[in-house]
C-alpha cells in the first residue's frame, strides 16, 4: 500500500476554480461605489482566504495505491473517498502542459465506462515519478515493449485537420481567447487585434458585399485558429501497440500519453467526409471511454490514409478487431429514405427564397446571400446522402459487427465486436418491407447507430445471426 | 452473505433536514403573507405541510431500506417514494465512492455512491463502520 500526494501545483488550478469570486468586489464598485482602496483591501483578503481554503483542499487529496485498486480521498467540509479497481479502468492520461513540465509535475486522468461528466473520471496533478508509479501498477507492473507502432506523416494529418476542422469552435476559441487576454494584457491588445481584423473585413469588401466578407474573414480567420490548435494537439501523432493496452502520444506545446485497454475498445470507425471520400481517403476513430472526451480532442487512431493502408495499420495494431464486409444494404425502393430529408429541406429553401423574393424585392442581394448559403449546406448533404445510399448497409463477421451509415457530413463505417453490442432495434414505418436498423453500443459519445432503409427480411436474419453467436 | 441497514442516527438525520427545508418553506409562506396576501402563500405552506409529512412518515419508509451483499451481486431494496428492488452484479461495478458531510461525521455516518457503467447508484446514509465494512465486501477484499 503505497501513500501518494498531490503535486502543490493543483493549488494553482484548485485557486483557478474561485477566480469568479473577484467578481464581489467589482460589483461593490458599480453598488456602493467605495473607494478603489477599500476593493484592494478586499481584494487583499479575499486572495488570502481562497489561498488558505485551496492550500488546505490540496493537503486534504490523499491517494492510496492498494494491490488491485487506487483510492483518493478528498474535501475539506464534505469528505469523499473514490475507489477504482484497476479491472474496471479503460483509459489513462497523461498530459504535461508547460506549467507542469517547468514544476516537474504531469496531469494524471483515470476513465471508467461509469460516464457521469466530470465526476466519473479521477483527475490529479501529480509528481511525475508518482503518476508513472500508478500508471505501472495499473499496467500490472510489468514493463512491454512496443509490439508495433504507426506514425503519422505529416501531410497526412494536415489533410485530416483540414477535412474536419471546424471553424466555428475555433472562432469562439478565438474569441474567449481575445477577451480573456483582453482583460490580462489591457485594451490595447484587443484592440489590436479587432483593428486587423476589421482592416481585412474592409479589405474584402471592395470585392464582395459587406456582409459576406466581414462573415467570410471571420470564418476563415476561426478556421485557422481551430486547425493550428488541432495541429499541435496532434503533433508527431504516434500510436504503439504494446501487449494489452494502445499508447497514443502526440503534441507540441502539451505533451500528452493515452493509454487504451484493448479489451475496453467498444468500436472501430471508419469516418470520411465529402473531401477525405473525392481523395479516396479514410480516418479511423476509437470508441474508448475517456478517449477524445475532453474538449476539443478527438478519439483518432489513424489520421488519413487510403484503405488498404488503414487495414494494414489495423491488423498491426489491434488483430482482434476483426473487418467484417457489409452484407446487407438497402434495395433500391429505399432511395427516397436517404435523399428526402435534404431535397425537401433544398425545396423548402429555394421557395421561401421565391416567396420572399416576390414580397420584397428590394431585398434580392440580401435573400440571394441566404439561400445560396443554406443552398450550399443542403446540397453538401444532399450528396452525402446519395453516396451513402450507395454504402450503407451492415454485416457480421465471426466476432465483429459491421454498421456502415451517414450523419449530416460524415460517412460511417463501424467495426464493433458482438459482445460490445447492448441492443439492436428494428423501426418501421408504415407496413412497407423497409425498415431502419438501430445498434446501441456502450460508448461516452453516440450510443446508438441507425442505418436507414434495410430490408426487414434481411435485417431479421441479421439480428437473429447476432443472437445465435452471442449464445 | 452481509445484510445492512439504515441506523437510527441516519433517519434522524434525514429528518432533521427535511424539517429544515419546511421550516424554510414556512418562512417563506409568513413573508409571501405579509407581502402578497393570504392566497398566495397556500403553495408554501402546503409545500410545508406535505414535507412534514415526509419526515413523520420516514422511519416507516427508510425501514425498508436493505442492502445484501452476496458472492457475485448486491441486492438493495429501497421505498423512499416506491418500492424500488434492485440487482447489482459486481462485476459491472465500474468504481465506488463513500462522502460525509460534516454532520454525517458529527454522528460517524456515510454515504456510499456506486457507479455502474452508464448509471449511478446511492446508498442511504449507513453508520461509517458499516459502511466501511461494505466498502470492503465490495473491493472483494
Amino acid at each position: 500500500m503505497d501513500k501518494i500526494r498531490a503535486h502543490p501545483v493543483t493549488v494553482f488550478y484548485l485557486f483557478l476554480r474561485y477566480i469568479f469570486a473577484y467578481l464581489i468586489p467589482a460589483l461593490g464598485i458599480i453598488v456602493s461605489r467605495d473607494s478603489i482602496k477599500q476593493i484592494a483591501w478586499w481584494n487583499i483578503s479575499l486572495f488570502a482566504s481562497t489561498l488558505i481554503v485551496t492550500i488546505i483542499k490540496w493537503r486534504s487529496i490523499k491517494v492510496t495505491l492498494h494491490r488491485n485498486c487506487i483510492c483518493v480521498a478528498s474535501g475539506i467540509f464534505i469528505r469523499s473517498e473514490k475507489i477504482i479497481p484497476f479491472p474496471k479502468i479503460t483509459s489513462i492520461d497523461l498530459d504535461t502542459p508547460p506549467l507542469l513540465k517547468l514544476t516537474g509535475s504531469i496531469s494524471l486522468r483515470i476513465e471508467t465506462n461509469a460516464r457521469r461528466g466530470k465526476k466519473a473520471s479521477l483527475s490529479l496533478r501529480l509528481y511525475k515519478e508518482d503518476a508513472y508509479k500508478i500508471t505501472n501498477a495499473i499496467l500490472g507492473g510489468k514493463k512491454s515493449e512496443p509490439i508495433s507502432q504507426f506514425q503519422t506523416e505529416h501531410n497526412r494529418l494536415t489533410l485530416m485537420l483540414i477535412s474536419s476542422t471546424n471553424a466555428a469552435a475555433g472562432f469562439l476559441f478565438a474569441y474567449s481567447v481575445f477577451s480573456t487576454g483582453g482583460t490580462i494584457l489591457g485594451r490595447q491588445f484587443q484592440q489590436n487585434i479587432l483593428t486587423t481584423l476589421e482592416g481585412a473585413a474592409l479589405y474584402a469588401s471592395k470585392i464582395l458585399p459587406p456582409a459576406l466578407s466581414v462573415i467570410g474573414v471571420l470564418l476563415l480567420f476561426g478556421w485557422i485558429v481551430s486547425f493550428i490548435k488541432s495541429f499541435s494537439r496532434y503533433y508527431k501523432f504516434t500510436v504503439l501497440r504494446k501487449k494489452d493496452h494502445l499508447v497514443v502520444i502526440s503534441g507540441l506545446i502539451t505533451l500528452r500519453e493515452s493509454i487504451l485497454f484493448v479489451n475496453s475498445i467498444n468500436s472501430v470507425e471508419f469516418r470520411q467526409t465529402l473531401l477525405l471520400r473525392l481523395l479516396n481517403q479514410y480516418s479511423v476513430y476509437l470508441q474508448c471511454a475517456g478517449y477524445g472526451k475532453q474538449k476539443g480532442e478527438r478519439a483518432i487512431l489513424i489520421p488519413a490514409a487510403n484503405y488498404d493502408k488503414c487495414i494494414n495499420a489495423l491488423k498491426e495494431l489491434l488483430p482482434e478487431f476483426e473487418v467484417a464486409p457489409v452484407q446487407i444494404s438497402p434495395p433500391k425502393r429505399a432511395k427516397f429514405r436517404y435523399i428526402s430529408k435534404p431535397f425537401s429541406l433544398i425545396t423548402y429553401t429555394l421557395s421561401l427564397t421565391f416567396a420572399l423574393f416576390s414580397r420584397y424585392p428590394r431585398l434580392f442581394p440580401a435573400l440571394i446571400l441566404f439561400s445560396l448559403s443554406l443552398l450550399a449546406v443542403f446540397l453538401w448533404q444532399f450528396i452525402i446522402s446519395l453516396i451513402s445510399f450507395q454504402t450503407s448497409g451492415a454485416g457480421k463477421g465471426k466476432s465483429s459487427l459491421t454498421i456502415s451509415y451517414h450523419t449530416s457530413f460524415c460517412l460511417r463505417r463501424l467495426h464493433i465486436p458482438i459482445d460490445k453490442v447492448h441492443q439492436t432495434a428494428l423501426i418501421s414505418r408504415g407496413s412497407g418491407n423497409i425498415c431502419d436498423f438501430e445498434v446501441f453500443v456502450n460508448s461516452d459519445k453516440k450510443t446508438c447507430h441507425k442505418i436507414r432503409g434495410l430490408d426487414k427480411r434481411d435485417a431479421k436474419k441479421l439480428i437473429r445471426s447476432l443472437v445465435k453467436a452471442r449464445e | 452473505m452481509s445484510k445492512f441497514r439504515v441506523p437510527q442516527k441516519a433517519i434522524f438525520l434525514w429528518q432533521a433536514r427535511i424539517m429544515a427545508i419546511s421550516a424554510i418553506f414556512a418562512l417563506l409562506s409568513g413573508a409571501i403573507w405579509v407581502v402578497f396576501g393570504l392566497a398566495a402563500a397556500l403553495f408554501p405552506v402546503a409545500a410545508s405541510a406535505l414535507l412534514l409529512l415526509f419526515a413523520a412518515a420516514l422511519p416507516k419508509r427508510l425501514s425498508y431500506f436493505r442492502c445484501q451483499v452476496t458472492k457475485d451481486e448486491i441486492h438493495v431494496t429501497s421505498a423512499l417514494l416506491k418500492i424500488k428492488e434492485r440487482t447489482i452484479p459486481l462485476g459491472s461495478i465500474q468504481f465506488l465512492e463513500i462522502t460525509q458531510t460534516p454532520l454525517e461525521r458529527l454522528l460517524d455516518l456515510s454515504t456510499i455512491t456506486i457507479y455502474l457503467a452508464g448509471a449511478r447508484t446511492r446508498l442511504y446514509t449507513l453508520s461509517h463502520q458499516e459502511a466501511e465494512q461494505l466498502l470492503r465486501l465490495l473491493k472483494g477484499e
